[in-house]
């Protein structure tokens, strides 16, 4: 079994991509929007674990307002569903 | 700050843009992923930040002695001083309690009442991958296979950034220098590589690992007479499986994180379950402790360049020497001999590929290997010698036999932690290509609906990675 060389890393397989910066920050980006939108009690639950203060408070409020935003347009929905199907079907409890 | 949570996703939104914004300046970039290192380690404790900086700045002085000075006995012992520094600062955070007290039960025994004070500071988290890594600069420097960095920032920068700082990969010094001379290129970002990474590691941490732990092993480790003999075996797999998906998950998205800010690390798991021979399994299993341990130590022991029985004995000493560097007890220190006496084993026998031995089928090789390394994992993850003893003689001669506690949800978590091992290398690779040439939509779909479904199926609360206590 030939052994890697330690001081030198390869790069990793895969191909580099056209506008790779772009594409990686939109991934990101994108990523994490789609989670807070279709998660926001995630969200507002982190935001409450913080002694409160006056940037405790302003995170909290962006989250409940993107909570708020979530519930109106029905987002949050599949998670709360396949929350609860998951918790049936697991016989676990949510804290 | 951990990997799977809200706060190190914020962390990253910030530090990645900002990176990539810096990357044309160099030095100002390396600078502000310093402070970034800084600021994620001081989410634990912000006074330990003074040990990272102290050990950084010594470091690097010492090496830059070691540049100057001509081979001799003076460059020797500036090599032995900082080995020393480095080596004392760990003992003393990570050794100092455990050999005082062993010291005190040593008199004792002998009928003498010593008292020695306990040194009541705490573990600096990451300390012994701090120390690899400085280690592995000053030695890397006295052997002249690197020349020192006239940039303090660039060593600041080695130990210290944020994706290896916790729980590796060890990351050779030169091979990270090297990356930190120049500018980063964004066309190194292999993104479905880190995705993947990334994504796996999540999952093996937030659902194989959290859920064998708190749902399975823990139990069994804790009270194992209480269970049966059946549960203590499939306990002992459990585990084996538990510390493979926590720990290569911590890597994996270490790995994942630093290919998206522009830097490479080195592979540190290869389906070690897989191996075929304990020697094959340290080819597959942490590979850049055990590459470290064979360059930083076993060569420099002698290797096996100074007969057989001397071969045999620095085996022994580089295992016993590794188990205990995982923490201080001695149950690690049986563990690293454990493996250290079957290499040697290995080496008599003639069993040292990767295909085991020619004369013993592949799958016995593979039957012996993975019960060897499971049983081995029992004193890695019992708290005492007394707990090893109880958990093996209870599986061997406990009176309940067939009972077991295995829930659904349990059973079903082995089966994923097993598929880890089953599935071809060759298919993350295959389905890294198809991701790199998806459209965007479906590359941003693929990472959403995962954590999607990890986020689904989490339990309450993420615990801290096993490798963090090392």
């Amino acid at each position: 079994m030939p052994l890697p060389d330690p001081d030198h890393v390869p790069p990793g397989p895969g191909r580099p991509q056209e506008h790779s910066l772009a594409t990686t920050s939109i991934v990101i980006y994108a990523t994490l929007v789609l989670l807070a939108i279709t998660i926001p009690r995630g969200l507002v639950n982190w935001s409450r674990n913080f002694d409160p203060n006056p940037l405790q408070e302003v995170v909290l409020r962006f989250a409940q307002t993107v909570q708020l935003g979530s519930r109106q347009l029905g987002l949050d929905v599949p998670y709360a569903k396949a929350r609860e199907l998951f918790l049936t079907l697991t016989g676990k409890q949510d804290d | 700050m951990l990997f799977p949570t809200i706060e190190f996703a914020l962390f990253f939104a910030v530090v990645f843009p900002l990176t990539w914004f810096l990357n044309d300046h160099n030095t100002a970039k390396k600078c502000f992923l310093v402070a970034a290192s800084y600021f994620f380690y001081a989410a634990w404790r912000w006074d330990f930040t003074f040990i990272l900086a102290a050990s950084s700045v010594v470091n690097f002085c010492l090496a830059l002695v070691l540049g100057r000075l001509a081979d001799g006995r003076g460059r020797l012992g500036v090599l032995w001083l900082g080995v020393a520094f480095n080596l004392g600062v760990l003992c003393a955070f990570k050794y100092y309690n455990f050999f005082a007290a062993s010291a005190m039960n040593l008199a004792a025994s002998l009928g003498f009442d010593v008292a020695i004070p306990f040194f009541e500071v705490g573990l600096p988290i990451a300390i012994s991958f701090l120390t690899f890594h400085a280690l592995s600069y000053i030695i890397d420097v006295y052997h002249r296979k690197l020349a020192p960095t006239r940039s303090l920032v660039d060593i600041l920068f080695y130990i210290s950034f944020f994706p290896h700082l916790i729980a590796g990969p060890i990351v050779r010094a030169k091979a990270f220098l090297e990356q930190t001379v120049h500018r980063s290129n964004p066309k190194d970002i292999r993104l479905g590589f880190a995705v993947f990474l990334i994504v796996g590691g999540l999952f093996k941490k937030v659902l194989i690992a959290n859920y064998l732990a708190t749902d399975f092993v823990d139990g069994v480790f804790r009270s194992p007479t209480e269970y049966s003999r059946l549960d203590l075996l499939i306990g002992m797999y459990a585990y084996a499986l538990e510390i493979y998906c926590d720990f290569s998950a911590y890597t994996d998205i270490a790995i994942g994180v630093a290919n998206l800010l522009g830097y490479q690390f080195p592979q540190n798991f290869n389906q070690p379950y897989r191996a075929l021979s304990v020697q094959d399994f340290w080819r597959r299993w942490h590979m850049t402790l055990s590459f470290w341990l064979r360059d930083y130590l076993y060569i420099p022991l002698g290797g096996n360049r100074l007969g057989k029985w001397r071969t045999y004995l620095n085996i022994l000493i580089t295992m016993g020497l590794g188990g205990l560097w995982h923490g201080a007890n001695y149950t690690y220190v049986i563990w690293g001999f454990l493996h250290g006496g079957a290499l040697v084993l290995e080496r008599m026998l003639g069993i040292t590929g990767e295909g085991g031995h020619r004369r013993v089928p592949t799958v016995i090789s593979w039957f012996i290997t993975f019960h060897f390394v499971c049983l081995t994992w029992v004193f890695f993850r019992a708290p005492s010698l007394d707990g090893a003893w109880t958990y093996l003689t209870t599986l061997v001669a406990g009176d309940a036999i067939w009972s077991t506690t295995v829930t659904p949800l349990v059973a079903a978590v082995l089966v994923l932690g097993a598929f880890t091992q089953i599935i071809p290398n060759d298919w993350f690779e295959r389905l890294e290509v198809r991701y790199d040439r998806a459209s965007l939509a479906t590359k941003v779909a693929l990472p959403f609906a995962v954590i999607f479904l990890v986020c689904v199926a989490s339990p309450s609360g993420v615990p801290p990675f096993i490798y963090f206590q090392f």
